[in-house]
C-alpha cells in the first residue's frame, strides 16, 4: 500500500468534509450570520478583542491546538493496524472535532466571547461549572504527567534532540528579551534566532546528551522527568512575554516546517506502508485491549479534543471578525490537526523497514512509545522522500514533539496554579494564594502521577495516555453538550452534536470500566483510583446532559445568568 | 497577469507578517495595560478603601485618567463603577 | 548662673535660609520665633515669619491680623499664617476645573462628591500645608533672606518634615511604572500598526494614539512634583540652608518630648542648630517659694546638659510679664543673638 494514496485519501476525505459537511453544519444547523455583529467589534479593545483576518486567526487557532498530543495517540493506536486509526482520524475531523470546534467557537461568539467555563455556568447551571472545574483539573494533571514522559522518552530515544530542545530556552528568552524590552523589531531577531535553532539542531548531533542509566538510584527517565518539571515550574512563573510567547513564535514555524517537509519527504519518496490495515488479533497477543473502544480514547486529540474548544472559546471566538468565518477558523482549525495525525499514522506505519521491524517496536506492550515511532518512522521517510540524513531529520522532528509537549506543560501548570489559587481564595486557604506554593502543589501532584503510573517515570509511563485521553474526550463532552443546549433553545437539529455526545460518554464509560479491570489485575491500584475519579467524572457529565437538555426540551430557560468573572484558567490555548 | 500574481504574492506576504506579528502585539498591549490597570489602582486606591499616603496628589491624575476609568471597571468585572463618588455610568 | 554666661554667644547662626522653630505646645515656640524673626530684620535682613500651627498665634503676639498672605509687619519682616483647609480647597477647585473639561455636564455634581470625600481624607490638610511649605522654602529665598517656620508641636512637625521622603519615594514608584507602561508602548509601535480587516475600515478614523498624550501628561504632572520633593528634602537636609531650633522649658515633659525630637530629627537628619531653654528663673533673690522652684529647676537644666551635652543650648530668663510687641520682643532677641555678635 502507498503512503501517498493513504494521504491523498485522506486529505481528499477532509477536504469534502469542509466542502459538504461543514457548510450544511454552518448553513443549516448554526445558521452562520455574516451581518452578525461579533465580539470582535462589540468589545474591541486591542488587547483581547481584536478583528482578525480569517486566515490569520486560523493560523492562530491551528498553532494554538496542534501540539504533541495529535502525534502520541494516532502512532500509538496504529497497533490495531493503520485503517482503524486513519477512519477514526478522518471520520473523528469531519464529525466530532469539525462540529465540536466551530460549535464551540459559535457559541462563545454568540455570548460575549464567554469561555467554556463560563459558558457552563450560564447554560448548565452551577453544577455545570463544577463538574467543568474538576475535568479540567484532571485533565491539566494528567496532560502535563503525559508530556513530561513523553519528553523523556524523546531524550532517551533520540539524545541528539537535548541540545536544541534545550538551547530554545536562552534562544527565545533573548528573543523576547529584544523584542518586548528593548523594542527591537522582530524581523531580525526571529531570523538569527531561527537560524540558531536550526545549528542548535544540527550541532545536536555532534552531541549526544545521555544521562547515566542511574542517578542516585533514579532511572534516566526519571531524572529527565523530574528536570522538566522543574522547568516546567520555573516557566510558569516567569511572565508570558519571557519564554513562552516566543516560544511559542518558534513552535508555530516548526509546525509548519515539519508538516512541508514530512508530506513533501511522501510525495517524492512515495514510501510503502509496512504495517497491515487490520492487526487486531496480533495486537491483543502483544498485550493491547480490544479495539473498540480503546481506540476512540487512544485518539483524542487529532479526532476530538476538549482542549480545541478551550482555545475557540477562551481566545479565538475574541478575534472572530465575522461570525461566517466560524466555519473557515473552526472546521479547518481541526482539520489541520487532523492533518497532523494523518502525518503520524503515515509515520509509523510506513516509515518501518519492513513488516517485522515494525512488528518488533509495537509488540514492546501496550502503549508503545508512539513519538518515538513517529520520530524514527518520519525520519526515514524524509530521508528516502528528501535525502535529508537519518540522524538530522529525527532530530527535527523529534525538536518539534518536545518543543510542542513543553509549551504544553508550560502552559498546563499555569493554569494548573491558577486553578489553585483560585481554590485558595474560595476556600480561603492562605498557603494556597500565593503563586510560589500553588506552583509547587500544581508540580508535586503531577509528579506524584508521573511517577504513580510509570513505575518510575520508565517508558511504562504512557500508560495514563488512554485516561488522559479519556479525559480530553470528557471536556468534549461538556463543550457539545453547552452547544446542544444552544441549538435546542434556538429550536435547530441537535442530533449533530447530540450523536457525538452520547458517542463520547459511551466510548469513555467503556473503555474506563475495561481498563479498569485491567488496572485491578496488574494490580496498579493508584491508577485504579484514578480511573474511578475519572469514571465518576464521566457519570456527572452524563447525568448532567440529560437533565440539562430535559430541561431544555420542556422550555425551562438556563438558570439566572450571574456576572461572575471567568477565572484565568478558562483562556486555556495550548493542547 | 504577473501584475495580479505579484499582487497576490503581497498579499499572502502580509497575512504572513501578520500571522507572526499579530500574537506579540497582543502580548505587548496586555503587558502595557496591565501595568496601565496597576497604576490606575494605585491611583484610585484611597476611594477603594485602600489607604493612600498621597491622596491629595493623586486626585491631581485623577481627571487625566477619568477617560479610561469606565473601560477599566468593566473589564475588572464591575458592570458600574465601584466607587462611590465616582460614578460614570 | 549659666543663663547669663550661655547668652553670651547665643545662637551661632550661619547663612541658613531656612529656620525652622519647634517644640512642645506651650514652650514659647512663637514668641522665640518672632523674637528671632524681628532681631535678624532689625539687622536688614528680609525675613518671613510663617506659622503652619493651625491654632495660629502669630496675630496675637503682633497685636493684628495676619492672614494667608505675606503681609508687612515691620520693617524687613513679612508675616503670613498659613490656612490649609483653604490650600485644599484651592487645590480642590483646580483639579474641578480641569476634570470640568473632560466630563459631561451631568456628571459635575458627581465630581462634586468626590471632591468632598478628599476634603475629609486624613491626609489631605497635612499635605496641603506640606505643599504650600515647599513653595515657600523653594521660592521664598529669591524673595527672602530668612525664611522662619513657627511649626506646630513637635510630632505633628516631626511628620512634615519626613514627608518629602516619603512622597519622593512615592512619586519615584508611580513614575517607574509609567516608564514600563511606556515602554511597552514603544515595543507595540515597533510592532507596526493593526491592519484593517476585510472591508473594515474603521481603523482609518480612530484617533491617533489618544494614550501617548495621556501618558505625557501624568508623567509630566509626577516629575513636577517629584521636582518639588525632591527640592524641598534637599533643601531640609543641608546644613547651610535649612537649621531646626528646639525650643524647651526646664519641665518634667517637655525635656522628655524634647529628647524623643532630637532623636526623631537625627534620624531624618535634619540639622539642629540648637536648644532654646526658655523661662529660666533669673539669678536675684526670688523669696522662698521661688527658692524651692529653683532648686527643682536646677536638677531639670542639669538634666538637659546632660542629656544633650554636644548641643548647642540657650537659655532665656522667665520675664515678669507676658512678652507682647515688638520692644518686649526685641528683648527677648537679644538673649538669641546678642548685639555684640554678629551672624554669618
Amino acid at each position: 500500500m502507498s503512503a501517498i494514496l493513504l494521504a491523498v485519501i485522506g486529505l481528499l476525505g477532509f477536504l469534502t468534509g469542509y466542502q459538504v459537511y461543514s457548510r450544511f453544519i454552518s448553513e443549516k444547523v448554526f445558521k452562520l450570520d455574516p451581518e452578525f455583529r461579533t465580539p470582535s467589534h462589540e468589545f474591541e479593545d486591542g488587547v483581547d478583542y481584536v478583528p482578525t483576518n480569517k486566515f490569520v486567526l486560523w493560523g492562530h487557532h491551528f498553532t494554538s491546538v496542534a501540539g504533541a498530543a495529535p502525534i502520541v495517540g494516532p502512532a500509538i493506536a496504529v497497533v490495531w493496524g493503520w485503517l482503524p486509526a486513519f477512519l477514526w482520524v478522518v471520520l473523528g475531523t469531519i464529525f466530532f472535532a469539525g462540529v465540536h470546534d466551530a460549535g464551540a467557537l459559535w457559541a462563545s461568539s454568540r455570548n460575549k466571547a464567554k469561555s467554556i467555563g463560563a459558558l457552563a455556568e450560564d447554560i448548565i447551571g452551577p453544577r455545570g461549572r463544577s463538574v467543568f472545574m474538576i475535568v479540567i483539573f484532571l485533565l491539566l494533571l494528567m496532560v502535563n504527567a503525559v508530556f513530561a514522559i513523553v519528553i523523556a522518552n524523546l531524550f532517551l530515544s533520540t539524545p541528539s534532540s537535548v541540545f536544541a530542545a534545550w538551547a530554545v530556552i536562552p534562544i527565545a528568552v533573548t528573543i523576547g528579551f529584544l523584542v518586548y524590552r528593548r523594542g527591537v523589531g522582530l524581523g531580525i531577531p526571529s531570523v538569527v534566532g531561527i537560524v540558531l535553532l536550526y545549528l542548535a539542531m544540527w550541532g545536536g548531533q555532534y552531541m549526544p546528551v545521555v544521562l547515566p542509566e542511574s542517578v542516585v538510584g533514579l532511572g534516566a527517565a526519571s531524572v529527565w522527568v523530574l528536570l522538566l518539571f522543574v522547568y516546567a515550574a520555573v516557566a510558569s512563573i516567569l511572565p508570558v512575554w519571557v519564554l513562552l510567547q516566543p516560544r511559542d513564535y518558534i513552535n508555530g514555524l516548526q509546525l509548519f516546517v515539519a508538516l512541508a517537509v514530512v508530506y513533501a519527504a511522501v510525495l517524492i519518496g512515495n514510501p510503502q506502508v509496512v504495517a497491515p490495515a487490520w492487526n487486531g488479533a496480533a495486537a491483543s497477543e502483544w498485550g493491547a485491549p480490544s479495539l473498540i473502544p480503546l481506540l476512540f480514547v487512544t485518539i483524542a486529540c487529532g479526532a476530538i479534543s476538549g482542549f480545541h474548544g478551550l482555545v475557540s472559546s477562551g481566545t479565538t471566538s475574541k478575534q472572530l471578525n465575522k461570525e461566517t468565518d466560524v466555519r473557515f477558523v473552526g472546521f479547518l482549525g481541526a482539520t489541520g490537526e487532523g492533518t497532523l495525525a494523518l502525518a503520524a499514522i503515515i509515520a509509523a506505519t510506513a516509515g518501518f523497514a519492513s513488516l517485522a521491524d515494525w512488528s518488533a517496536f509495537y509488540s514492546a506492550g501496550f502503549p508503545a512509545d508512539g513519538t518515538t515511532a513517529f520520530v524514527q518512522g518520519g525520519a526515514q521517510i524524509v530521508n528516502q522522500g528528501l535525502g535529508l540524513p537519518v540522524l538530522f531529520s529525527q532530530t527535527l522532528l523529534a525538536v518539534m514533539a518536545v518543543l510542542f509537549a513543553a509549551t504544553t506543560m508550560d502552559t498546563g501548570v499555569r493554569l494548573q496554579r491558577y486553578i489553585i489559587q483560585e481554590w485558595g481564595e474560595i476556600y480561603n486557604i492562605p498557603a494556597l494564594k500565593g503563586r510560589l506554593v500553588a506552583t509547587l502543589v500544581a508540580v508535586g501532584s503531577c509528579i506524584a502521577l508521573a511517577f504513580g503510573a510509570g513505575g518510575g517515570g520508565g517508558s511504562g509511563g504512557l500508560i495514563i495516555w488512554p485516561l488522559f485521553g479519556t479525559t480530553n474526550q470528557l471536556l468534549a463532552g461538556l463543550t457539545l453538550l453547552i452547544i446542544s443546549i444552544l441549538l435546542l433553545q434556538r429550536k435547530r437539529a441537535i442530533r449533530y452534536t447530540v450523536v457525538p455526545l452520547a458517542f463520547i460518554l459511551v466510548a469513555a464509560t467503556w473503555a474506563l470500566i475495561i481498563q479498569l479491570r485491567g488496572f485491578y489485575e496488574s494490580g496498579q491500584y493508584f491508577l485504579m483510583v484514578l480511573d474511578v475519579l475519572i469514571l465518576g467524572a464521566t457519570i456527572m457529565v452524563a447525568l448532567e446532559a440529560i437533565s440539562a437538555l430535559q430541561r431544555t426540551r420542556r422550555g425551562g430557560g438556563p438558570p439566572a445568568p450571574t456576572t461572575k468573572e471567568p477565572s484565568p484558567a478558562e483562556t486555556a490555548r495550548s493542547s | 497577469m504577473l501584475q495580479v500574481v505579484l499582487e497576490k504574492l503581497r498579499a499572502l506576504g502580509s497575512l504572513v507578517r501578520e500571522f507572526y506579528i499579530a500574537p506579540h502585539r497582543g502580548v505587548v498591549a496586555r503587558e502595557k495595560r496591565d501595568e496601565d490597570d496597576l497604576f490606575m489602582l494605585l491611583v484610585f486606591s484611597e476611594m477603594m478603601g485602600i489607604p493612600n499616603p498621597a491622596s491629595y496628589y493623586t486626585l491631581e491624575m485623577q481627571p487625566i485618567l477619568y477617560e479610561r476609568f469606565h473601560d477599566w471597571h468593566t473589564r475588572m468585572g464591575m458592570e458600574k463603577s465601584p466607587l462611590e463618588g465616582f460614578r460614570c455610568c | 548662673m549659666k543663663a547669663s554666661a550661655a547668652a553670651d554667644h547665643g545662637l551661632r547662626l550661619g547663612r541658613q535660609r531656612i529656620l525652622f522653630v519647634g517644640g512642645k505646645g506651650g514652650v514659647g515656640k512663637t514668641t522665640t520665633a518672632g523674637a528671632l524673626a524681628l532681631t535678624l530684620a532689625d539687622r536688614g535682613e528680609r525675613c518671613i515669619l510663617v506659622s503652619t500651627d493651625p491654632a495660629h498665634s502669630l496675630g496675637d503676639l503682633f497685636d493684628r491680623r495676619i492672614g494667608d498672605r505675606e503681609l508687612a509687619i515691620a520693617p524687613n519682616l513679612w508675616g503670613l499664617e498659613i490656612d490649609p483647609e483653604g490650600q485644599v480647597e484651592q487645590h480642590l477647585d483646580q483639579v474641578k476645573t480641569t476634570m470640568r473639561d473632560l466630563v459631561k455636564p451631568d456628571l459635575y455634581p458627581e465630581i462634586e462628591r468626590q471632591m468632598s470625600l478628599t476634603r475629609l481624607s486624613p491626609g489631605a490638610v497635612e499635605a496641603a500645608m506640606l505643599e504650600r511649605m515647599a513653595q515657600l522654602m523653594i521660592s521664598g529665598g529669591e524673595r527672602y533672606d530668612r525664611v522662619i517656620f513657627d511649626t506646630a508641636p513637635t510630632g505633628h512637625t516631626l511628620r512634615l518634615l519626613s514627608l518629602p521622603e516619603i512622597m519622593a519615594a512615592w512619586t519615584d514608584g508611580l513614575l517607574r511604572h509609567r516608564n514600563r507602561s511606556d515602554s511597552w508602548n514603544r515595543a507595540l509601535k515597533k510592532l507596526g500598526p493593526r491592519p484593517g480587516v476585510g472591508d473594515d475600515i474603521s481603523f482609518l478614523d480612530a484617533p491617533t494614539e489618544p494614550g501617548d498624550e495621556q501618558s505625557a501628561r501624568i508623567r509630566e504632572v509626577l516629575l513636577d512634583r517629584r521636582r518639588k520633593f525632591y527640592q524641598a528634602r534637599r533643601l531640609l537636609l543641608e546644613p547651610g540652608t535649612s537649621a531646626f531650633i528646639l525650643v524647651l522649658i526646664p519641665e518634667k515633659l517637655p525635656i522628655l518630648e524634647s529628647r524623643k525630637a532630637v532623636a526623631s530629627l537625627d534620624e531624618v537628619k535634619v540639622p539642629i542648630l540648637a536648644l532654646v531653654v526658655n523661662r529660666v528663673l533669673p539669678s536675684e533673690p526670688l523669696g522662698d517659694f521661688l527658692e524651692q522652684r529653683r532648686q527643682q529647676e536646677a536638677a531639670y537644666l542639669r538634666e538637659i546638659e546632660s542629656l544633650f551635652p554636644d548641643r548647642d543650648r540657650v537659655y532665656i530668663p522667665l520675664l515678669p510679664r507676658d512678652v507682647v510687641g515688638m520692644e518686649n520682643l526685641r528683648g527677648i532677641g537679644r538673649w538669641l543673638l546678642p548685639p555684640a555678635v554678629t551672624p554669618g
